[in-house]
């Protein structure tokens, strides 16, 4: 038995290289103390993404096979790495004064806090590159056990601990539902890469009973990890429980990764089993916008609604993949750069304002935003107005494309489904926009509560005491936030900006939908 | 002589399987597991898998049982309703795995049984060894090998994150609980010291309460 | 230069926010006036002759989904821009003169709100239309949630889920025009014109007007799909509501002309009587509703739904006689509804209610603000003399030669509104006066922002052709589209035998002229 090594092309892979070495610079920069631990920490982990980012905008328009057919380099995988580092990117300085990662009292954690989000992206890229089943479950599960970890890391917080047991035990139960399709998969196909996959199908496997099994549980455990219903309960626990800079990454990068594998897997790997799947991903696609849309009606606290929200923008999403069509993928990359833009700007200023008003990320802490802080106000309203699909926005530009892929795939019944998703959808979305521009403030809550949100009390005999100091240690309202106010309104003025000149992103999602041409009918 | 393994290892790993959840005392539970996951590792066996049976023994049979027995014998024997708590799911669970059981027969009648008669695959020498496999992992799942050593990194940080315990300064220790929940304290629900503790292993007295 | 006036008003609303305080309310003023001129300069630049499309623009804007960026100006567009800057400019002065509180971002919102319409009318590529048409909500959404009266936010909301429950699926129903037609086009393309060249199936035409028709019904509104009026019309701030009610309720009718017209002209001609009796059923009960309303802002608000009934009806009589009138009936409308919002205001200052019951003797104090109301009431119920009796009587003349049954139930919204215009009239500036009621007249400030109004609908009483000479090229283009037996340019005999009467010079003459207002 001899062995070949296989051909690694270092430039192709030089982004998941250059995140890996940083995350592992990143864990080491956790020895320093204190304040310093932040700065540097934050300066090695954004020059990573810095980093990365580069090298994926270097490597954009390469087409080949990575070490050994394992990852493919395309537009399409390196769209969803670019969403997922941009996420990043805001995120970090989103955390900077998070308690999940502050610890008052204690040493700080960003090092810790930091990595995880960084190997978190390192499993986004590898999963939109993945073209093999095996890679296609080890990245998912890179991508999700850091966010299981981080999602539960405000230790001291009941609800942060229900949030990361929740999602360890649904994405699990994801995961295992995923790997037992892929196992189908692999038993009927007999290979594990995409295109030996495309092959066996197309000659013959596409009414095998076990590849349908394979293909309906490996389309049940993606949909847990981008939460179309009926797999979306755990969606608005886990937001509203997880740290907000850890929801706001969760809510974007990994709905962009997970979309990428899943369009690549479906599109490629199973298009010829086409006429099978694309009528049961048409019905989970409408099923989720009601359930979503309708779901996120009712809610008060803005995470929670936005989690909801989430739940039927997956719908549209999946929309884009239902067409089966270059048009479809287009437009399906289109809305993740425009979700993640409006997504990022929402939570940034749930981040602000949940630290500087009483009441968490309740509807009552936006109250009279509009006239107290109209830096804040103006990021939130646009990216609820273009979430909402209004006009000007990026996020109607979305809708346009997604409406016009359904139309042009013959499912108009679909575009129908997004308008009127859309419709009950401003319900919520112009609730949030009324509270912050015509409702006077609410009054402020206890001056204890200001400075954090209310924290749980931990094991008390372990840690008393320290949060009180932390909250009257921690800023005024709106001294020092220029961190996450300068990252929310870029996002907001980039969805301002696509939406009124659209083509630059439609150029760079149409390279990606061009990547998967071949592919498609 | 396949054959026979072949139904000894089967009905080894589905008597295991049902034992699992059919038995009263976790104890046995685990000790059933062993069995189901033996008998697995010998149905591997049949399919030219060595690596992979013996991975089976050592790490599961092996290792994680012992954690599991240790669980089960630091936590003792809980009474667990036999039904339901959830009033829905009472009924909709058994539908749903109905659902699946004749989902499951319908794909393994309308494929699997065909291949019964023929000799299954035709697998080269040195099929399923130790040194296949390391080949395998370091030509074409390089990229694999490597996201998972990162898995196993990033899994033993977020362990380290969650589970550490904070350097508390020893002054401090003595005073009350937030000094009387103060409004940042609030929210601290009765359940907050439990759930912590629980993933501090350091902490037995409420473990052993968050068991019980 | 038709760009410049489209963008205009959104980029003076963006400099407020950068202007000092003090001179936002100036710069806004400023920036209508200037559109208001460029509007002017249109008008004045118009080749007369030419049906088609002037001034055009067409840019190239998102080449992948088919979208460019087409505007144009025709007979049609050409006087609801102008009324459009008319009512904008009334408006902004209206409201710099009371300066909100928030004014930038009072002013920036109707900024906004302008370049919306303004895009509105000029837009030549559906998908631009629909952008626009779409895009006017947030502005008034915002003015009407942030500034208005009582119960604000459940209204505004109400206003806006039923204007995008239409707009949305026009969305969806713009698109499946463009695809199903891209096979024809050769390549996707969203102008109207490839559209109205190469028109879809009839069955596909049946449903997709269907979807357009909901939106500028609700849009409008009319009688049915009004739900959202009376809510929104309460609470609107009333230099608002002299746009919503005067500029965005045309936006509706305009649509059926420039897009519903040439795109699906069998589905028009399918959906003929459809409409005709929703247009009729608007007519008798807006009429209605008015006459029994106290609050003025109601009874304008209901007067504007029979309103655009007859301009409906006009439109669907399928006839160029008709659908002339409908085109000035709009301009006329748009106006008069302006000036009574604008004086329901005056009136709001000077009594504080808006309710006919505690209002009265007005007219003691104020013969100014009378006479110049009686104006526009007399304009309202359509005095012969003022052009709303010549939009109205051009429209029932084309629905006679169309569908003659109609036009005898229409005629009676006629009457109708002579009672509702007058009973306002009467309660509110005749009568004895209540107590704790001061009557005062206008300011200067005031008359500066009345009275052009009314200037404009004595001009046009004067001289319709203005109008009438403009748009009926334009207009036959459109209604050729849904009549291949009626050839554009030369009108037939309807079945009754009237001799349809040439369009061009005669509109203005033999009427009483300006006499009969006085």
């Amino acid at each position: 038995m001899t062995f070949h090594a296989p051909h690694i092309d270092y430039a192709g892979l030089s982004p998941v290289i250059a995140l890996t070495a940083g995350i592992c610079a990143v864990l080491v920069g956790g020895v320093f103390s204190a304040r310093r631990q932040r700065l540097v920490v934050s300066v090695l982990s954004l020059t990573t993404v810095a980093v990365a980012a580069g090298l994926c905008i270097w490597q954009w328009g390469e087409r080949e096979d990575l070490v050994a057919g394992a990852l493919r380099l395309d537009e399409l995988g390196l769209a969803g790495a670019l969403i997922a580092i941009l996420a990043a990117a805001v995120v970090i300085p989103l955390s900077w004064r998070e308690p999940a990662a502050e610890r008052p009292g204690s040493e700080p954690r960003h090092g810790e806090f930091q990595a995880l989000l960084l190997s978190s992206v390192l499993g986004m890229v590898l999963l939109a590159q993945a073209q093999n089943l095996v890679v296609l479950f080890v990245s998912l599960e890179l991508l999700s056990v850091p966010l299981y970890v981080l999602c539960g890391s405000a230790v001291r917080r009941t609800q942060s601990l229900e949030s990361g047991l929740k999602y360890l035990i649904v994405g699990s139960l994801g995961s295992a539902t995923l790997l037992y399709g892929l196992a189908f998969i692999y038993g009927g196909s007999g290979s594990t890469d995409f295109t030996t996959i495309r092959d066996a199908v197309g000659s013959g496997l596409t009414d095998d009973p076990l590849v349908l099994i394979g293909i309906a549980l490996a389309a049940t455990g993606l949909a847990f990890k981008i939460s179309i219903a009926p797999f979306h309960q755990w969606t608005p626990d886990v937001y509203e429980g997880a740290p907000t800079p850890v929801t706001a990454f969760m809510a974007v990068a990994t709905k962009a990764a997970a979309f990428c594998v899943f369009v690549r897997f479906f599109e490629v790997a199973l298009g010829p089993a086409v006429d099978n799947w694309q009528p049961a991903l048409a019905v989970l696609a409408a099923v989720s916008i009601v359930v979503g849309n309708i779901g996120a009606l009712g809610q008060s606290s803005l995470k929670r609604l936005l989690g909801y929200s989430g739940v039927a923008q997956a719908g549209y999403m999946l929309v884009g993949i239902v067409c089966a069509s270059a048009l479809g993928v287009n437009a399906l990359v289109f809305y993740l750069a425009a979700y993640t833009l409006m997504n990022l700007a929402a939570f940034a200023v749930i981040v602000v304002r949940e630290r500087e008003s009483g009441y968490g990320d309740g509807i009552k802490a936006f109250e009279g935003l509009g006239r107290d802080r109209p830096d804040l106000a103006w990021p939130l309203t646009i990216a609820m107005l273009a979430l909402a699909g209004l006009p000007a926005t990026a996020g109607f530009m979305g809708k346009l494309y997604l409406i016009e892929a359904a139309v042009d795939a013959d499912y108009t019944w679909l575009g129908v489904a997004i308008a009127i998703g859309t419709m009950i959808s401003l319900a919520y979305y112009l609730r949030v926009v009324a509270a912050v521009w015509m409702r006077p403030a609410a009054e402020p809550l206890a001056p204890e509560g200001a400075g954090m949100p209310a924290m749980a009390g931990g094991s008390p005999e372990a840690d008393p005491l320290p949060s009180l100091a932390a909250a009257t240690a921690a800023p005024r309202p709106g001294t020092r936030c220029l961190a996450i106010l300068v990252p929310a309104w870029l996002m907001a003025g980039a969805t301002i900006f696509f939406g009124v000149l659209p083509s630059p992103l439609v150029d760079w999602a149409s390279h990606a939908g061009g990547a998967l041409t071949p592919f498609l009918a | 002589m396949v054959q026979v393994a072949f139904f000894v290892g089967a009905i080894g790993a589905t008597g295991g399987a049902l034992a699992v959840i059919a038995l009263r005392n976790p104890f046995y539970s685990v000790l059933a597991l062993v069995v189901h996951l033996v008998s697995l590792a010998g149905l591997f066996l049949l399919l030219y898998a060595q690596f992979v049976a013996a991975a089976q023994v050592v790490v599961y049979a092996g290792a994680v049982m012992v954690l599991y027995v240790f669980v089960a014998a630091y936590v003792g024997a809980v009474e667990e309703p036999i039904w339901e708590p959830i009033p829905g799911q009472r009924f909709l669970a058994p539908l749903l795995a109905v659902a699946l059981l004749v989902e499951l027969t319908i794909a393994i009648l309308g494929t699997g049984l065909t291949a019964l008669d023929s000799e299954g695959p035709t697998v080269h020498a040195g099929f399923g060894t130790p040194a296949e496999i390391g080949n395998l992992l370091l030509e074409r799942f390089l990229v694999v090998f490597e996201a998972a050593s990162m898995l196993l990194l990033i899994a033993a940080v977020g362990a380290v994150v969650l589970a550490g315990r904070r350097t508390t300064p020893p002054t401090s220790s003595a005073s009350r609980p937030g000094s009387a929940g103060s409004g940042s304290e609030v929210a601290a629900g009765p359940h907050a010291p439990t759930a912590t503790s629980s993933l501090a292993p350091a902490d037995p007295p409420s473990a052993a309460e968050q068991g019980g | 230069m038709i760009q410049v006036m489209l963008w205009m008003p959104v980029a003076v609303g963006l400099l407020c926010f950068a202007a000092p305080r003090r001179a936002v309310p100036i710069l806004a003023v400023a920036g209508s006036a200037a559109v208001l001129g460029l509007a002017i300069a249109v008008v004045a630049g118009f080749d007369t002759a030419e049906p088609g499309l002037q001034q055009t623009v067409n840019e190239s804007w998102i080449p992948d989904l088919g979208v460019r960026y087409q505007l144009g100006v025709d007979g049609i567009s050409l006087f609801l821009l102008s009324l459009t800057a008319v009512l904008w400019t009334a408006a902004t002065v209206f409201s710099a003169l009371r300066t909100p509180e928030r004014r930038r971002i009072y002013f920036f919102m109707l900024g906004l709100g302008e370049t919306a319409a303004l895009g509105a009318f000029l837009a030549q590529d559906l998908l631009l239309f629909v952008l626009f048409f779409d895009l006017m909500l947030v502005p008034f959404w915002f003015l009407i949630g942030a500034f208005g009266g009582e119960n604000r936010i459940a209204a505004t909301t109400k206003m806006i889920v039923y204007t995008l429950v239409g707009s949305l699926l026009m969305l969806v129903a713009a698109i499946a025009t463009a695809i199903l037609a891209s096979d024809q086009v050769g390549h996707l393309s969203f102008s109207l014109a490839d559209l109205s060249a190469h028109t879809v199936s009839t069955s596909s035409q049946y449903w997709i007007f269907c979807f357009f028709a909901a939106a500028f019904l609700i849009k409008m509104p009319a009688v049915l799909v009004h739900g959202w009026l009376p809510d929104a019309y309460k609470a609107a701030p009333l230099p608002v509501l002299v746009l919503l009610s005067g500029v965005l309720s045309k936006v509706g009718a305009y649509g059926f002309l420039r897009v519903a017209l040439p795109l699906f002209p069998q589905a028009v001609v399918h959906f003929q009587e459809l409409i005709l009796v929703i247009g009729v059923g608007g007519i008798l009960y807006g009429s209605i509703m008015a006459f029994t309303q106290t609050n003025v802002r109601l009874i304008a608000g209901y007067s504007s739904i029979a309103q655009l009934g007859f301009i409906t009806i006009g439109i669907f009589s399928l006839r160029p006689d008709g659908a002339d009138g409908a085109v000035l009936q709009m301009v006329n409308h748009g106006l008069v509804v302006g000036a009574i919002f604008l004086v329901v205001a005056l009136l709001w200052e000077r009594t504080g209610t808006e309710d006919l019951v505690r209002l009265g003797g007005m007219a003691f104090r104020a013969p100014v603000l009378a006479a110049l109301f009686l104006i526009v009431t007399l304009a309202t119920l359509a005095m012969p003399g003022s052009a709303n009796f010549i939009g109205e009587f051009y429209i029932l003349i084309g629905v006679f030669q169309s569908k003659i049954v109609y036009s005898f139930v229409a005629a009676i919204g006629v009457v109708l509104a002579a009672f509702y215009a007058i009973r306002l009239f009467q309660r509110s500036m005749h009568n004895r006066k209540p107590d704790g009621i001061a009557s005062s007249e206008l300011s200067l400030r005031d008359v500066a922002v009345l009275a052009p109004l009314v200037a404009c609908i004595v001009g046009l009483a004067l001289y319709p052709g203005l109008i009438l000479g403009r748009s009926d090229a334009a207009v036959k283009d459109k209604i050729a589209a849904t009549c291949p037996r009626l050839p554009a340019g030369k009108p037939q005999p309807g079945w009754t035998g009237y001799a349809p009467i040439p369009v061009p010079d005669r509109c203005s003459s033999g009427h009483p002229e300006i006499s009969v207002i006085k």
